[in-house]
């Protein structure tokens, strides 16, 4: 059990971090939702406005919505991720290292393009229209709207297909965690395989399983950008969207944040409550680890077939926005008619993009950095204290990933003015480097939080009382032991954090604003902008964004792959 | 391992390699090399952006000798905006600072810039002094125009460039359901347009607003020319912007998004400004050369309203920021709207297809170089004037009541919309679907008591009233028309 002194020490430090750039910039935002005026015209606290939002047939449709797309999708990516991750454990099958890698890249689409991608491949006059009309299974004349009929399933569906790797990621880092051991003993005495799954290895995966569900459910729960692809504003993200950026000043969307917050946060103790518990108290270390049974033939060819349809299907934005960079012009046909390397010769070469990579380097990968440390020192207390504060804590870190990224902008914005109190954190010229790395870091912290308490619930505090009592001192028992045991979940954790993190867009569009300090994200909003190809540049450039983040992400994989497990390379 | 990891660096030294080798040199002045700067706050895209920062630097050279590096502060469109300068200035007021350390602010509606007149964050212009001969009676830039400010009463913006909402549409998109090319706001109520309009959103923006306020008031216009009532009209242009709103796939705040899907054949038409139509109108061409996107501006009901730029409270640069005012209004400055790239004095790039605000642009010597020669749009007022006693009132009820009445309610809408097209049009069921009684001109025409009212909860209690009345009214309208409809039971 952890020291219950240095326990309280960690906690209140990163209550204060917490409580300083998270709830401070949030809170300044959504502290409207509880103004009212009295009669003389003064400021008065007031819970009318949530009372408003309640009242209202329109919000609570829309709550419902949100609530009832987290639940689906979530349960739709655990159905993608979890036979994924499962195979990946049991089964060696041909190209298996590399087909392992390739199903991560659809979580990284780059911004604003990714939905122009969607549209080109499923609109009305998409690509895949025009492949059924080609084929002759639809009529040119009544062409389907796949964007427009079944939107709920759409969404869910488009959601799904984006976040199964946050999934996939955490379920196989728990599975690398598993003692082969228990599985054998389980087949030696004779228990048939669907049952060996759902009393060994189910049970003993749920940390990752957990870990990576309460991360896609918040997601999708908060999500903005898929429904708005599908022209579906009936969600309470939309609703919040649509009404902050209103031209009157109604606190009814702060109101709105308000609850989702609350639900979020609700909605996840709740979870964590039935199924968020360490499995069977202490597992033993895996002392082997087996790259699991070769498998051949046509079953090895079906194991890797079920990778790579994954990978095709989720990619299908993706292959849309790679065509968009290339096209002179596709209107209506499969692919584009004509191909050009014009706009990669004139967005790579346009002079915000190096400096925008730099500094996207900077800030991302700072703001990673101070993620994983917040992140282990904050999974240490919920899992190796017993403080009774610790799951306040760990609900308190989630939320973040629920706050729509305007509020927290405009909070910090507000609050790093000339004469408040963040303005301090603005550097030499204006720099924004201290402010998004903060704003970047405390984002994605949940996604290290989560994947390191995963990690700890499975790894043998035993092993580092050992170390301890053998005279390590605590840091080099961290080194030596803790932080290797769950290096596995800290990699897959950190590459989320990180590719998130290049991929920001709301705190990068507000808080950069001078051209030098542009990350990369705000170097394709403004390519977006430019006239005539101003798509097909910004869709260039997030190519670009696409290839590099892969080979880093590949990178990390070959890095953390031997030590954790994760990957297998 | 090791090989591995060599490999992989190496390939992301060349990724990143690669932009840093295709880097072009730019011409403008690096921040920190420069003697003077100048800070922009701009909606304005890129290509204008662009075109105007480097041809100013170049001015600026010339005129004082110094190089100038201009810092375009693009937090987004004109909603990020608006906070973003709201932000600026809340702190400032606290701290007891003048400014918020950007100099300009260039693009955006005249209601934003009336809008922060009346918050008294601008300042007064010395080009009216520098050049009074410009302005007014016998000068090159009106005072009003179609009934629209070309500058501020009281000289604190001007006007750099004018536009127009109209509608683009997709020939071949309108071919394929056996539509006619759209001619007026009218055509765009037509059932065949049922889940194929793109329409902007009046809630975010206030030139997509008075759009909307001109369609209302052109029905207003129309029914009192023919001997009718303007409350017949005003009910009237209610009931069209309920038939284009029940055709509309969205509202959206991105104005490049519907000549995008309407170029893509996502959409068949919508509601989009004019340089917007006409960038893509140019750039996006089928196989055989034919556009993909057609725009033009609909007969009656749109004025040609004026893009200004203003100097901001307390600006760092005050100096420059005024001698940017008045570069803009220069006959330099105004050939980059519309001259097309290349041609001389013309933008370096790309042509921007805005109209320009100065008269005497429209001379056949200049026009002969731009990208639209036939372009005199100060000897065609569109038969339109906007008239302010008319409908200026209700420029805030009517975007609320757009947000209940459409926007909100668009699902129900959409859904009795279907059902009445598939039914044939059945009377008594448009009847319920068309009633407007609860937001006649005699209760919401000068602005709706609970819509416009100052107390946030008393605006949110009338709007939801209002909301729950229309989702009903859908609601009742749909069961009606399932009813007639002699296919479905």
């Amino acid at each position: 059990m952890m020291n219950r002194k240095l326990a309280w020490v960690i906690t209140l430090g990163v209550v204060a971090v917490f409580a300083v750039f998270f709830l401070a910039p949030a809170g300044m935002v959504i502290k409207q939702a509880f103004e009212g005026t009295d009669a003389d015209g003064g400021k008065i606290w007031t819970l009318d406005f949530i009372g408003a939002v309640f009242s209202n047939p329109i919000y609570r449709e829309g709550l419902w919505n949100a609530l009832m797309m987290g639940v689906v999708s979530t349960l739709l990516t655990l159905f993608i991720a979890f036979p994924l991750a499962l195979v990946a454990h049991r089964y060696d099958f041909v190209g298996k290292k590399f087909l392992g890698i390739l199903v991560l890249a659809p979580m990284i689409l780059p911004p604003f393009v990714g939905a122009v991608g969607i549209k080109q491949m499923l609109g009305v006059n998409g690509a895949f229209n025009a492949l059924l009309i080609d084929v002759g299974m639809m009529d040119g004349a009544t062409p389907f709207d796949w964007l427009a009929e079944g939107r709920f399933l759409g969404i869910v569906v488009m959601n799904a297909l984006h976040l199964y790797p946050i999934l996939y990621m955490n379920i196989a880092a728990a599975l690398a965690n598993l003692d082969p051991a228990m599985e054998q003993a389980a087949e030696n005495l004779g228990c048939p395989p669907w049952k060996r799954f759902f009393k060994i290895t189910l049970p003993l995966a749920m940390p990752g399983v957990f870990a990576g569900s309460s991360l896609v459910f918040i997601w999708s729960f908060t999500e903005l950008g898929v429904p708005l692809v599908f022209d579906f504003a009936r969600i309470a993200p939309v609703q919040i969207f649509d009404g902050i950026k209103g031209l009157d000043k109604n606190p009814v969307p702060y109101a709105l944040t308000a609850i989702l917050l609350v639900v979020a946060a609700l909605v996840f103790s709740l979870a964590k409550l039935v199924m968020g518990r360490a499995p069977l108290g202490t597992a033993p270390r895996p002392k082997g680890r087996s790259d699991g049974k070769k498998i051949g033939g046509w079953k090895g060819l079906a194991c890797a077939g079920l990778f790579l349809g994954v990978f095709v299907i989720a990619a299908i934005p993706h292959a849309g926005v790679v065509l968009l960079s290339l096209a002179e012009r596709w209107y209506g046909t499969v692919i584009p008619d004509e191909l050009t390397m014009r706009h990669y010769i004139e967005a790579l070469g346009n002079g915000l993009v190096v400096p925008s990579i730099q500094n996207s380097l900077m800030y991302a990968g700072t703001a990673t950095l101070l993620s994983v440390l917040i992140g282990i020192a904050v999974a240490w207390v919920i899992v190796r204290s017993d403080l009774k504060i610790r799951s306040a804590l760990d609900a308190m870190v989630m939320l973040p990933l629920a706050v729509p990224g305007l509020v927290m902008a405009f909070g910090y914005l507000a609050l790093s003015q000339e004469g408040k109190p963040f303005h301090f954190l603005v550097g030499a010229g204006g720099s924004p480097f201290m402010l998004l790395v903060l704003a970047y870091g405390i984002r994605r912290l949940p996604y290290v939080v989560r994947a390191a308490v995963a990690g700890l619930q499975q790894s043998n505090p035993a092993l580092e009382e050992a170390a301890k009592s053998l005279g390590a001192t605590p840091m080099r028992m961290m080194r030596r032991v803790a932080i290797p045991l769950i290096a596995a979940n800290l990699a897959a954790g950190a590459i989320l954090g990180f590719a998130f993190s290049m991929l920001e867009v709301s705190d990068s569009l507000i808080l950069a604003q001078q051209a030098q300090h542009y990350p990369i994200t705000k170097a394709i909003y403004s390519l977006l902008s430019t006239l005539g190809n101003g798509t097909e540049l910004a869709a260039a450039l997030g190519v670009w964004a696409m290839v590099f983040l892969s080979v880093a992400i590949m990178g990390a994989a070959v890095l953390g792959g031997k030590r954790g497990g994760l990957f297998k390379v | 391992m090791k090989g591995r990891l060599i490999a992989i660096l190496g390939l992301l030294g060349v990724i990143v390699g690669l932009p840093l080798a295709m880097k072009r040199e730019s011409e403008t002045a690096s921040p920190a090399s420069a003697d003077d700067r100048l800070v922009i706050l701009s909606p304005h895209n890129e290509s204008i952006r662009k075109e105007f920062g480097e041809s100013f630097a170049a001015h600026w050279k010339k005129e004082m000798g110094r190089t100038i590096y201009v810092d375009w502060r693009t937090p987004g469109g004109t909603s990020e905006i608006r906070m973003v300068i709201d932000a600026g200035f809340k702190a400032a007021e606290e701290t007891g600072r003048e400014g918020i350390g950007v100099d300009l602010l260039f693009g955006g509606g005249e209601p934003d810039f009336a809008g922060q007149a009346k918050l008294g964050r601008l300042v007064k212009l010395e080009v009216f002094e520098t050049n009074p001969e410009l302005f007014g009676e016998g000068g090159v830039i009106p005072e009003v125009f179609t009934g629209e400010r070309y500058y501020d009463a009281d000289k604190v913006w001007v006007g750099t460039c004018m536009s127009q909402f109209g509608i683009c549409y997709n020939p071949d998109f309108l071919k394929r359901i056996g539509l006619e090319a759209p001619t007026n706001w009218q055509d765009l109520g037509k059932p065949g347009y049922a889940g194929s309009l793109a329409l902007a959103d009046p809630t975010k923006s206030g030139s997509v607003a008075r759009t909307f306020e001109l369609l209302v008031q052109a029905e207003m216009q129309n029914s009192k020319a023919a001997g009718g009532s303007i409350e017949d009209g005003w009910d009237e242009g209610i009931r069209l912007i309920q038939r284009m709103s029940a055709n509309a796939r969205y509202f959206t705040d991105s104005a490049p998004k519907i000549p995008q899907d309407v170029g893509q054949g996502n959409a068949a038409a919508g509601m989009c400004i004019d340089f917007y139509g006409r960038s893509y109108a140019a750039d996006l061409l089928t196989k055989d050369g034919k556009p993909r996107v057609v725009w033009i501006a609909p007969k009656g009901g749109t004025t040609m309203s004026a893009d200004p730029v203003a100097v901001l409270k307390g600006a760092p640069n005050m100096g420059i920021a005024q001698e940017f005012v008045k570069f803009c209004l220069t006959v330099d400055a105004q050939r980059l709207w519309f001259q097309k790239p290349g041609t001389e004095g013309g933008p370096k790039e790309r042509a921007l297809h805005r109209t320009p605000i100065r008269k005497d642009l429209y001379v056949p010597e200049i026009l002969a170089l731009t990208t639209m020669e036939g372009a005199m749009p100060y000897d065609d007022e569109g038969n339109f004037t906007y008239d302010r006693e008319l409908t200026g009132k209700v420029f805030n009820t009517l975007r609320q009541l757009v947000k209940v009445m459409c926007i909100d309610s668009h699902e129900e809408m959409k859904s009795a919309w279907q059902a009445i097209i598939e039914a044939g049009m059945p009377a008594d069921a448009l009847a319920v679907f068309h009633d407007v009684s609860k937001v006649s001109y005699g209760i919401a025409g000068q602005g709706d008591a609970g819509l416009d009212s100052r107390d946030s909860m008393v605006q949110a209690e009338r709007m939801q009233e209002l909301g729950e009345w229309f989702r009903g009214n859908y609601r009742e309208a749909r069961e009606i028309a399932e009813k007639s409809n002699p296919v479905k039971p």
